[in-house]
Order: structure tokens, then sequence, then C-alpha cells
């Protein structure tokens, strides 16, 4: 079994359930992920509460989506490390490891989260994930000490956390969910975080909030700093529409495979380097250095995973509500957080795999080495230093693990209501131009709502 | 052949990883039995905030303040809604029904009921009006006005770093007088937990 599945990717076992996501079969996605054997073992528990979350969410079920979103992000807080799982990934790979979640889909769950809990009419428990998003930005921080190289905070959650707040009429907490989102993009060099740029709508939002907790300074300083000036006008009688578009699919990963050689420089240090020459891995050795011959390290296949993004079919969008106009604008790209997380860390891994792999190599080696010592070859260490080889070959598989029915990009934007039925317009526009229509109906309240569009062709 | 003994070598060595045992054991324990698993708010917290509660409110004097100003008669309670202030998603009924029956059971406090149930008995009653015989039909207008609201919050502060994390609860409520808007009784459970990972 194990051997037999050696060779192919999770998105490619799991191929017939995101098929129909992309397709918009829902219902039949969901049968398909049930079926599905690979994601429901106990180490992609994780992968499986997501995925079951997002359809859930997608074919409407609020409830029941909010149920597999709870699961797996109490599985988060519990933490997926183990002594157990760390020696897995030492022996086998990171690919038979328990699935942890990449950074930026803790934060996603959030926002399934609180957007299921809003169309139930929680606002109560929407808050709770804005509470749940300081959480997580908090741990992110943590995790990276900070530092603005890092993906230490996500703007977008922050974004969305004040929304939340602004929701349930907390505009002081809105005011501050704003202001650090801001914050973000202001430190980011050419203020583009992760490949979106500061929204306008965003601006506004610390700007309004700012003014309607009577901090004028904090308003002015915000209006010359972005530049704009911004008279907030009054709010219409139907309260306002936060849309968002959910377009395209996340990356997919795939495996590549680089091969690497064994070097010692003059110092005696270890290095590895791939056959191009362009990367360069120190190698973590609890053995004795001097000891190790470089021979026995020579073009070592190493399987790592590698993005690749999916091509939306709808390359852009607009919206019309009531016959007005409104932007859509970028504000996740989970593309570009895939790609550069990735990057950010793969030294790391690189170096992780390679040090495991050597070990192998070593010892397979010495076992070979050992065999022909005497003149006579000993069969069953020669055995069984090929029975390591085997083992490395056949085990040396890259994590290819990713939640795939995220979108690629999410865009929003902000729309008045008038009271009673509204027309929300929108027109998609694919590569080649050709445009699509499509009208939802939104009853305005009065209250600030929330409406989640996907298009994940 | 030597291939094949190779072969059963790796996946020997390979299989004792997956042979992993997962058969599920259900233990029944006892209800006041404190069992922490994840560190977040659980059956126990629920419980001792109910303890707790219950025993301040039965026990302070605005009960007897009230029957001594109303000749002799119980004080008549409705519960109000407990906002829920916390980082969990947390059902504050666990513990308010707790609190209701300790009302009854008790029999110093009257109580009437509030939200939901209350809409589900005016609907039965007009459904009453149309439906029920008349020597049957129960009356609108004839409700027991409640003297108190019952209100609260639950309240939570997370510290956390890399592996540790310690949470704070706090469970307030307050007792309102609602024809003077004066507050007859406030009582806290506090809860702290150390999580480490």
């Amino acid at each position: 079994m194990l051997f037999l599945s050696a060779c192919s990717t999770y998105n490619q076992s799991v191929a017939p359930y995101y098929k129909n996501v992309s397709a918009g079969n829902y219902p039949q996605a969901e049968k398909e992920l049930d079926k599905n054997s690979l994601i429901q073992t106990p180490r992609n528990k994780l992968l499986y509460l997501m995925e079951k979350g997002r359809i859930c969410h997608l074919k409407g079920e609020y409830e029941n989506s909010n149920n597999y979103f709870n699961q797996a992000d109490q599985l988060l807080d519990q933490g997926l490390t183990s002594a157990s799982d760390a020696a897995v990934g030492v022996l086998l790979n990171s690919a038979s490891q328990k699935y942890k979640g990449e950074d930026f889909e803790k934060f996603m769950i959030h926002y399934y989260k609180a957007l299921n809990y809003l169309y139930l009419n929680k606002t109560e428990d929407a808050i709770v994930e804005a509470r749940r998003i300081t959480l997580q930005a908090q741990e992110q921080g943590d995790k990276y000490n900070n530092k603005d190289s890092r993906y230490s905070n996500d703007a977008f959650a922050l974004t969305l956390q004040g929304m939340l707040y602004e929701s349930n009429n907390d505009v002081n907490n809105a005011f501050i969910s704003y202001r650090n989102a801001a914050e973000i993009y202001l430190k980011s060099p050419d203020k583009t975080y992760y490949g979106t740029t500061m929204p306008v709508e965003l601006e506004e939002d610390v700007i309004r909030t700012a003014k309607l907790n009577g901090f004028t300074t904090e308003a002015d300083q915000f209006e010359t700093t972005f530049g704009i000036k911004y008279e907030p006008v009054k709010p219409s009688d139907g309260g306002e529409l936060i849309f968002f578009w959910e377009n395209g699919l996340a990356p997919v990963k795939t495996q590549v495979d680089l091969f690497f050689s064994l070097i010692r420089n003059s110092n005696g240090d270890l290095f590895f380097t791939d056959a191009a020459g362009g990367i360069v891995v120190p190698f973590n050795y609890d053995g004795d250095r001097n000891r190790v011959n470089t021979k026995s390290v020579e073009s070592l296949r190493v399987a790592f995973p590698k993005y690749v993004a999916q091509t939306p079919y709808y390359s852009s969008a607009s919206i019309s509500v009531n016959n007005q106009d409104a932007q859509l604008v970028k504000a996740e790209d989970i593309n570009e957080l895939a790609f550069k997380t990735l990057q950010q860390r793969a030294l790391k891994e690189m170096s992780g795999i390679l040090s495991r792999l050597a070990v192998k190599k070593i010892a397979e080696y010495s076992l070979r080495a050992a065999a022909k010592s005497d003149g006579k070859t000993n069969g069953l260490l020669e055995g069984l230093g090929y029975g390591i080889q085997l083992y490395s070959l056949l085990s040396e598989k890259a994590d290819t693990r990713n939640w795939q029915s995220l979108p690629a990009y999410i865009s929003y934007t902000r729309v008045p209501l008038q009271k009673g039925d509204n027309q929300v317009r929108i027109t998609l526009k694919n590569a080649q131009g050709a445009t699509e229509t499509k009208t939802i109906k939104v009853q305005g309240t009065g209250r600030l709502q929330f409406y989640n569009y996907a298009t994940l062709r | 052949m030597k291939f094949n003994r190779i072969l059963t070598v790796a996946a020997i060595a390979v299989s004792g990883i997956f042979i992993a045992s997962c058969s599920r054991q259900v233990t029944r324990v006892s209800t006041d039995q404190t069992i922490d698993v994840s560190g977040n708010w659980n059956n126990s917290d629920a419980r001792m905030a109910a303890d707790e509660l219950t025993g301040k409110i039965l026990g302070a004097n605005w009960i007897d303040t009230h029957v001594s100003e109303h000749q002799g008669k119980r004080p008549v309670v409705i519960v109000g809604f407990v906002q829920n202030k916390s980082h969990e998603h947390i059902d504050a009924e666990t513990f308010l029904t707790d609190i209701e029956s300790s009302f009854i059971q008790s029999q110093k406090v009257r109580l009437v009921q509030g939200g939901k149930k209350r809409e589900e008995l005016r609907a039965e009653k007009a459904d009453q009006q149309t439906n029920a015989s008349v020597s049957t039909m129960k009356k609108f207008g004839l409700e027991n006005g409640a003297d108190y609201i019952l209100q609260g919050s639950i309240n939570s502060i997370v510290d956390a770093h890399k592996r540790q994390k310690v949470v704070y609860y706090q469970v307030n409520l307050e007792l309102t007088n609602i024809q003077t808007n004066e507050v007859v009784w406030i009582g806290e459970k506090k809860i702290a937990k150390y999580v480490k990972n």
C-alpha cells in the first residue's frame, strides 16, 4: 500500500474531491471527500476537518461547518507535535507525520468560522472569533519573535477583526484592529504585505472609526499618513454590506527532486551542495565529523515540496448594488503567502531533511564497507546495507499536503444598502474578456452585513 | 531472491510505524470529578461557577430585605442574558440552569420565564385564544412581573508564550431591581488555569 502511493502527490490522491470543488459540484465533492481513505487517516485529521468545514460552508450548512472548524481549532490549540511524531519524521518522511497546518491556514479557519456565525445570526460568537484572531496573531508573533521579515501577523485577519467588532457596534475595538492592520502595511516594504497593497477601504475604516471614537488627533494623523481626505458619509438606512469575493483555488504542492553531495571545506565543516551548486546547506551532525567519509554521500536524492499556482478562470470582477458600482480590492493573496512562507522556511527544512538522509546514507555506506572489509563479502551485512538504501529510496517523499480548497485570492468592498430589497450584481470577467453576471438579493436591515461569494474555478 | 529478502526487511521496518493501537476506551466518571483534557472551558468550570454563584446568591441578604419590605412576599426573578466576552464559545446556559433550579428548590425565590421560552409561551397563549375552549383558555396580561433581573458576563484573559498558557476566567452576575434600577447583588467566580503543551 505504502509502496504504491509513494509517487503520487496529496493533490493527485484527493483529486476527485478538488475537481468537484472547482466545478462547483459541492454535494458530489463532499461524497468524494468522505470516500477518500488518505484524508481520513489519523495523521491527516486536521486537513480533513478543515476540508469538511470548508465544503459544508460552501454548501451553506453553516452550523455543520463550524462543528468541523471548531474541532480543527481545538486540535491546533492542543498542539500536534509529539516525540513519536518527530520520530516518524526522522525514520520515514515528513509526509507520514501529522499534518500541522500552514500558518495562514490557521487564520483562514477564523475567517470562515466568523462568517458562519454571522450567517447564523450569532454575533456574540462571531466576536469570540475576533478575539481568537488576536490569540492567533499573538501565537504567530511568538513563533517568529515579531520579526518583520517573517509572517508574524496577518493583515487581512486583523481587518476582518475590525469588521467583526464594527458589526457589533464596538467601534473602539474596531479602531484598534483596523489601525493594527494598517500598521502592518505601513511598515512593509513598498507598503505591500505578501502581495497585497493597503486597501483604500482599510484607510477609510481607520479614519472613520477614529472619528467615531472622537480620536480626532489620530484621525488627522492617519489622513496625513495615507494622503487622503476622508469625510465619513451619513450611514444609509439599510446599513452596509461587506462583500468578499473568493477567487480561484489555493496553490497545490508538488514534489521536486534535488540531488545533493556532501563536501568538506578547509575548516573541516561539512556542507551539502546541490548538483547545480546554487544551494549550500550546513550539515548538522552529532557524530564525529572527522570520520565522515564524504564519498558516502554522493548524489543524494532529496524530495522537497514546491508550490504550483493554479490559474483562476476569472481574472477580475466588479459589483454593483442598486446600479451603483463598487470596486473590489484584493485583501489576501493566499498564492503569495503560500510561496513566500514556504520559501522562508525552506533552508531550515532542507537542512533537517538532508541531515536525516545523510545519517541513513552514512550508515548504509559503513555497513557496505564493513561487508567488504576482510576480502570476503559478508552477505548479511551487505543485504542490510542494501536494505537501508532501498528503504531510504522508498521512504523519501516530500510532504505535499496543504488546504487546497482555500481560495487563491480574497477581495472585498463595502457598499451602502437601502432599506428592504437590494440587488447586488456581480460581473465576472475571464482572461479572454468574456463576462458573466450573477445577481443576489440582500435585505437591508440597517446593520452591517457580510456576504462571501466564491468562484473556485 | 536477495531482493525479496531486502524488501521484507524494509517492509517490516516500515510497517512497525503504522501499527498503532487505537481501541477506544470509554469510562464512566462522576460529574463532580474534575478532569482537564484540553485546558478550555469545560464542565468542571461550569459546575464550579454554578456552585459558587448559587451559594452566594441564596446566602446574600437581598432576599430577606425584599421579604421584609414586601410583607413577606418572595422576590420574583427573571434570568436575562449572560454576555460572552471571552475568547471561547461558552454556553452560559449550563450553569444558569443550575442557578435557576436552586431558586426553585430553595423555595426562597420565585422564577419567571424569559427569552425564547417566554415567546413560545405567548405564542401558545395566542393559539389558545382561537383553539381552546373558553373555560380552559389562558388570558393575556396576567403574567407575573419580575422584581429583579439577573444578568452577567463571562470574561477571560489569556497569556500565552510558546508552549505555555495561562487562562483566567471571570464569571460575573448582577441582580438588578427592575423598578428602581438598583443593583442589589453582585457575585463573581474566578478560575485560573495553567496549560503546558
